[in-house]
């Protein structure tokens, strides 16, 4: 066994462990994840990219404890943003907003899970977590909730599949792969990982592997009628890799908590989808239309309508109103006990000083365009001129002088309680 | 050390800085040296201090009823402290840059650096009347600052500047006064200072002044609805913005509803009533708020001024909690959101200097023109957001754990709020960044690169390698955080 510990990383610390086992699926991800990368990831930053997503997936299969995992986790998930951006085109702002948006809510709520276990367990490292008193209840089923989101969409479930249309793209195929081969296995050994740690019994394996069977089961029929109403390559990488996820979830979970059998799934689905990878590469696939499933996923039935639309126009409209109102406030005072006195004749916009410094300049403006500015005259007048400069500088001293005034009665009001208080 | 030598980081920029208004410097070369020295200096001395420790505190003069002007060094003056002396040398190389083709130079940097002085000011105040003082003449030296353009905008936000400021000081007065009467003294003592003999039955009523306090001070910390001046100030040159209206003003402002909570009123008397959770309240609204008119600002500068405001509720979020890992969030997140955001009004403040855009819809495909600025901002907004590794991500983990540890219904709210903001900073900050680099499909003209010279870059680029290296290793900062959290330096 392999045991790293890295004190002091990210505030807590990181701590990973490696079995026979976890040690073999490691080599096998890094060794067919660096080849793929190097193959056909382009610029520099998308292979350092690659480089940081491996290393952060090697890093999930030996994690000790759960915010290890979630580090890496979140890490293998933004670094991979990098891949989409690696030959950018008209596609490519939304893809990258989607796929931002999802890591974004996945990762919201499985910290949320993971405070959960934190502050029932006491803890998040895998082996001291127990599901018995402490954890039970509806905080197990909650926990359970935000890590099948989490982890879930990682593995591209039903309802939270729909990332894959827009990651996964003719053009962009060759990445696309990448996803398949890193990400998915990555969410299915995080799910296994800490699912059978909640567990101590037979019966509550059962119960979440039977949970587990039927998302995967569900997942496969999706997966089976997108493969069929697919209408390009790309995308047709991802629908096979979401079917064979399903088939990973209900096999993993079946079998066994951890170990052997669990590695061995997970290494026979990467080989299978680097067989189809190799086949879709030679094929050319017919474009086909049938019924529209895409409205069928939690990203179009929730995230769209809550979060893109309801949300942010009801925050948006009502805190904007409400962010008037201390401005409303100041102009109700200025409109009322701070208003201006009434003038009660009206200005004269110049003094006797402004009309005789303006005439001078007009004298000498007018002496100026019959010489040496006869081509380009000076047309303004500067009577006009100084006494609207007097008015403005006047205007402006006011304000001023106004609002020293208002700052100095709040001073004073606060001084004055004060005071009362003190006095009585 | 002497105490008296507390003085000199005060004196050296107010006097070196003043100096210049009455001896203006004409040529630009010199007036770089002549400030670069003393903001240099200044910020050496400061760590000198910092690091070897000054035992006791220097009392400058005694004023009537035992109220005297007082210096010294604990634990939070070496966090905020640490922070202005970090950030300023950087922050005035910047400015040389970006203030090069302004007008008014002297003046700009005259008040700029004695902005500086003040500011150490608040860090090393040993008690509430040296803290005010200084905050106020805080106040008064930042107003030129934002006027410094002298158009209508600069005219009109240093008004609400100055009307919001004032109104909040007087509230913060307030506060002053009655820890002069009930508290054993004005000193700043961990775990607070309440005679609680003389405040028998009247808790509710210095609650209530707690109240107020926080709320006056949190002016200055943008505590929603006194939040207004600070977006409308986003009109003053870009290392005002970034330096003063995202770091040292609104950092006081936080700095001082910390000094008060945990120094002044105490948190024994504190924990567990009501003016806690109306804190806690006023933070998760504000948090929620701001973040969501991020969402909706087009402007660049306000946009970022708007999370500004939503990152300064979580520190006062954490101080609300009232527990020393509370407290650790407070700090971990007053130093992180000063580097990530300093580096966020840089960038902007780059582009604006380079390109004369102001707006975010402007900023299609500017990634291409100015790849070196929009990656920092890239990275300055993965870290705002959270992202593991970098270093919001640890302030962010030290806030929630600490309100998950406090059990408190409302903290869960809290944390819940500040969860929802860090996918809305998604949405505003990553928005800008897949603008920058990604929306390029109607732009034909050739690239022309844009990113700015050293001056800008160089302090964008260490406040970058700054958010990797706390993100990837914060151990002993967070170490260094809980032992002042805890009173133990």
């Amino acid at each position: 066994m392999i045991h790293v510990a890295i004190p002091g990383i990210c505030g807590e610390g990181l701590s990973f462990s490696y079995h026979r086992w976890e040690i073999i699926l490691t080599v096998v991800v890094l060794l067919i994840g660096s080849i793929i990368a190097v193959k056909n990831v382009k610029k520099p930053y998308g292979k350092a990219a690659a480089a940081g997503v491996l290393l952060a997936s090697a890093c999930i299969f030996g994690a000790d404890d759960l915010f290890t995992n979630y580090i890496c986790f979140e890490l293998v998930g933004f670094l991979s943003v990098f891949w989409l951006a690696d030959e950018p085109d008209s596609h490519t702002s939304d893809a990258i907003k989607k796929y931002v948006g999802w890591l974004v809510i996945t990762g919201m709520i499985m910290t949320m899970g993971m405070f959960l276990i934190s502050h029932y367990a006491g803890t998040l490292v895998y082996s001291q977590i127990l599901s018995g008193e402490a954890l039970s209840g509806i905080p197990y089923y909650a926990v359970l909730a935000c890590y099948l989101v989490g982890y879930g969409s990682r593995c591209a479930v039903v309802m939270l599949h729909s990332w894959i249309d827009s990651t996964y793209r003719e053009e962009s195929m060759k990445k696309g792969i990448l996803y398949s081969v890193l990400l998915i296995p990555t969410g299915t050994w995080s799910l296994l990982r800490l699912f059978s740690s909640l567990t101590v019994d037979f019966s509550q394996w059962k119960s979440i592997a039977e949970m587990m069977g039927v998302i995967g089961g569900l997942t496969i029929v999706l997966g089976i009628y997108r493969i069929w109403t697919c209408r390009e390559k790309g995308v047709l990488l991802g629908d096979i890799s979401m079917l064979l996820s399903g088939g990973l979830l209900i096999s993993v979970f079946w079998k066994a908590s951890s170990g052997q059998s669990a590695v061995f799934c997970l290494i026979g689905y990467i080989v299978v989808i680097m067989i189809v990878y190799g086949i879709l590469l030679k094929i050319d696939w017919k474009p086909k239309h049938s019924l529209d499933l895409e409205w069928f996923s939690a990203e179009h039935m929730l995230y769209e309508p809550l979060f893109v639309h309801a949300l942010p126009f009801l925050f948006g409209t009502v805190f904007r109103l409400i962010d008037y109102l201390p401005d409303a406030f100041v102009a109700l005072l200025r409109g009322t006990i701070y208003q201006d006195s009434k003038q009660k004749v009206w200005d004269k916009v110049g003094t006797p000083a402004t009309y005789i410094v303006g005439s001078i300049l007009d004298e000498i403006a007018n002496l100026l365009n019959k010489t040496i500015l006869r081509k380009r005259p000076i047309r303004k007048s500067f009577v006009n001129a100084a006494a609207v400069a007097r008015r403005e500088s006047r205007e402006t001293l006011e304000i001023v002088t106004r609002s020293v005034s208002f700052g100095l009665m709040m001073f004073s009001v606060g001084m004055m309680i004060v005071l009362i208080y003190i006095m009585f | 050390m002497k105490t008296w030598m507390l003085l000199i980081p005060v004196l050296l920029p107010v006097i070196g800085g003043g100096g210049m208004y009455f001896f203006p410097i004409k040529e630009d070369r010199f007036r770089q040296c002549y400030v670069f020295g003393i903001t240099l200096l200044n910020s050496l001395i400061v760590f000198w201090m910092l690091i070897r420790g000054v035992d006791g505190s220097f009392s400058v003069f005694h004023m009537a009823h035992g109220l005297e002007l007082k210096f010294h060094i604990d634990g939070l003056s070496r966090v905020f402290g640490g922070i202005l002396a970090f950030l300023w040398p950087f922050a005035t190389l910047y400015a040389f840059e970006y203030m090069r083709h302004e007008e008014r130079n002297n003046l700009f940097f005259c008040f700029y650096t004695m902005t500086y002085g003040i500011c150490v000011g608040i860090a090393f105040s040993a008690n509430l009347i040296t803290l005010y003082m200084f905050y106020e003449l805080m106040t008064l030296s930042t107003l030129t600052l934002v006027i410094h353009k002298l158009d209508q905008p600069s005219i009109l936000a240093t008004m609400k500047y100055m009307v919001y400021s004032i109104a909040g000081a007087a509230f913060a007065f307030i506060g002053f006064m009655f820890i002069l009467h009930y508290g054993t003294t004005t000193d700043f003592v961990y775990g607070g200072v309440l005679d609680m003999s003389k405040v028998g039955g009247r808790e509710n009523l210095l609650l209530f002044i707690f109240v107020l306090t926080v709320l006056g001070f949190g002016v200055k910390a943008a505590i929603f609805p006194f939040h207004g001046w600070l977006p409308t100030a986003s009109v003053a040159p870009t290392p005002v913005t970034a330096l003063l209206h995202a770091v040292a003003v609104v950092k006081a402002g936080a700095f001082a509803i910390l000094r008060v909570t945990y120094f002044s009123f105490g948190t024994d008397f504190l924990y567990g009533t009501w003016a806690q959770q109306i804190m806690m309240g006023f933070a998760i609204v504000t948090i929620l708020f701001a973040s969501s008119r991020a969402v909706k600002e087009i402007h660049f500068k306000r946009r970022l001024a708007y999370s500004t405001i939503s990152n300064l509720s979580y520190i006062i979020f954490s101080a609300s909690l009232m527990t020393p890992f509370g407290l650790k969030g407070s700090l971990a997140h007053m130093v992180t959101h000063a580097i990530m955001k300093i580096t966020l009004f840089f960038c902007a403040g780059a582009v604006m200097h380079q390109t004369g855009k102001e707006y975010i819809y402007e900023l299609k495909g500017i990634g291409r023109s100015m790849p070196f600025v929009m990656g920092c901002f890239t990275i300055g907004s993965a870290a705002v957001m959270g992202v593991p590794m970098l270093c919001g991500f640890v302030s962010k983990w030290a806030i929630v754990t600490a309100a998950v540890r406090t059990q408190i219904p409302l903290a869960f709210v809290g944390m819940a709020a500040i969860l929802f903001s860090a996918f809305l900073t998604a949405v505003y900050l990553f928005s800008i960044v897949v603008k920058a680099f990604f929306r390029t499909e109607n732009i034909v003209e050739p690239v022309k690169k844009e990113d700015p010279n050293w001056y800008m870059k160089l302090p964008i680029a260490v406040l970058s390698g700054m958010m990797v290296l706390i993100g990837v290793w914060s151990g002993p900062l967070m170490q260094l955080l809980e032992m002042i959290a805890y009173g133990r330096l």
